[in-house]
């Protein structure tokens, strides 16, 4: 009887350990890459922060909530990601950052978001500035989020908008180069959507397990 | 399940003087939690971990024994992705079992056991959705106890144990896995007792 026991135990541990779950199909990433073509040759410019410049240091511009709203941002992306590819943090000095998110002219208030759809009220911008062979960065990346002149947004709906805009800078910042098609992406490229989606998921996954072809800039 | 194993292995009138209290503390290897393929193959793996186990035993009858007994290895996760080892985090893992142990001779014996295993982390990568609730274990074990007269007098064994679990997490089940993996764990232990 002990022995018919230990047998039944034996064969249920064996047949568990025959069990080998299906990888899930991971369709539906956009193209993220930038491409250039000059004469024949077309190029690749697929950029992302590699394991050994983890986490990636942000230094975000001290006045109103840019500090919240960069921390926001970084959490959101690393959330998309399982397995540890990309981590984040924010850094108090600016000569160490990798990448610098800073105010364009005026600062906004830090007043609680008005999530009712509103005007557009705010913009941004990422810029990456690369050395002379092209394949590495030279400096930190640029981020700026602007406060659209004119606007009759309210505050609230001001901060709304920076919220995602943040998100969605942040997204250029990491590597994602590209704009989605798709206005249900936060990478469209004028964001209505309040987070990232199941395709900006798998195509900042993809990223991640991708090969670059540009060096971030020297330390 | 656990409720009639506990009594039937700690029946109210058991005499005291049998139960004996062992600490043991070694190292744990485990297998892969998450195979994945995103362009490239790779594997999410627990790095080599200390385990410590805390066990109340009891004597049933001569040659035979239960005993009940709590396992707790912290351990960090490592990304193998492309001939690299990457973080991925940590995790602290507790297994609760119950145990039944046959003593073939006074230096050796083997144990089954079965039980229950949580996963504790911060919430962040295959755990940003919780850890998955308790997972059903399996344990076997193999111990020796040196003939001598130091180990005979603090109880030392050395085991060597195996255990099984099916591990998935909310967050994998969102990103599109619909069943559980299988988890090998081996560890080498050496334990020291107490009473009995």
């Amino acid at each position: 009887m002990k022995a018919r026991v230990v047998a039944v135990f034996a064969a249920g541990l064996a047949l568990a350990a025959c069990k080998d779950p299906a990888i899930p199909d991971r369709a539906g990433a956009y193209a993220f890459a930038d491409t250039s073509i000059i004469g024949p040759d077309t190029s690749v410019t697929l950029f992302r922060w590699p394991e050994s410049r983890l986490p990636v240091r942000f230094w975000a511009d001290p006045r109103s909530n840019m500090r919240f709203l960069v921390e926001r941002a970084i959490g959101v992306w690393q959330d998309q990601l399982l397995y540890g590819e990309l981590r984040g943090v924010v850094v108090s000095d600016s000569g160490g950052a990798d990448v610098i998110v800073q105010w364009t002219d005026s600062v906004p208030p830090d007043v609680p978001p008005d999530t009712t759809s509103g005007p557009n009220a705010c913009g941004g911008v990422t810029t990456f500035e690369y050395d002379s062979t092209g394949f590495a960065l030279a400096g930190p990346v640029h981020v700026s989020l602007t406060v659209l002149t004119g606007s009759p947004a309210s505050a609230g709906q001001v901060q709304a908008c920076m919220r995602r805009v943040a998100i969605h800078e942040l997204g250029h910042s990491l590597g994602l180069l590209r704009h989605s098609s798709f206005d249900e992406d936060i990478m469209f490229g004028s964001p209505i959507v309040d987070y990232p989606s199941r395709f900006d998921r798998r195509s900042v996954e993809a990223l991640y397990h991708s090969q670059p072809t540009v060096q971030p800039p020297p330390q | 399940m656990l409720v009639t194993l506990w009594l039937t292995a700690y029946p109210p009138n058991r005499l005291t003087a049998q139960v004996s209290f062992h600490v043991a503390l070694g190292a744990r290897y485990s297998s892969t939690l998450v195979h994945d393929s995103i362009g490239t193959s790779f594997d999410l793996r627990p790095a080599l971990a200390p385990a410590f186990l805390v066990s109340v035993r009891d004597e049933l009858r001569p040659g035979w024994s239960a005993d009940v007994t709590l396992d707790v290895s912290s351990s960090g996760l490592r990304r193998h992705e492309g001939g690299g080892s990457f973080d991925a985090g940590s995790f602290t893992a507790f297994a609760f079992t119950v145990g039944l142990r046959r003593h073939f001779t006074p230096n050796a014996s083997a144990r089954v056991g079965v039980g229950g295993m949580r996963y504790r982390a911060s919430q962040t990568g295959v755990f940003r959705e919780g850890s998955g609730g308790i997972f059903p274990l399996g344990s076997v074990a193999a111990t020796y106890a040196p003939p001598l007269p130091f180990a005979q007098k603090h109880q030392l064994e050395i085991e060597a144990r195996y255990d099984i679990h099916l591990f998935i997490t909310p967050a994998l089940r969102t990103e599109g896995f619909t069943s559980s993996r299988p988890v090998h764990r081996v560890a080498v232990v050496a334990r020291m007792g107490w009473g009995g």
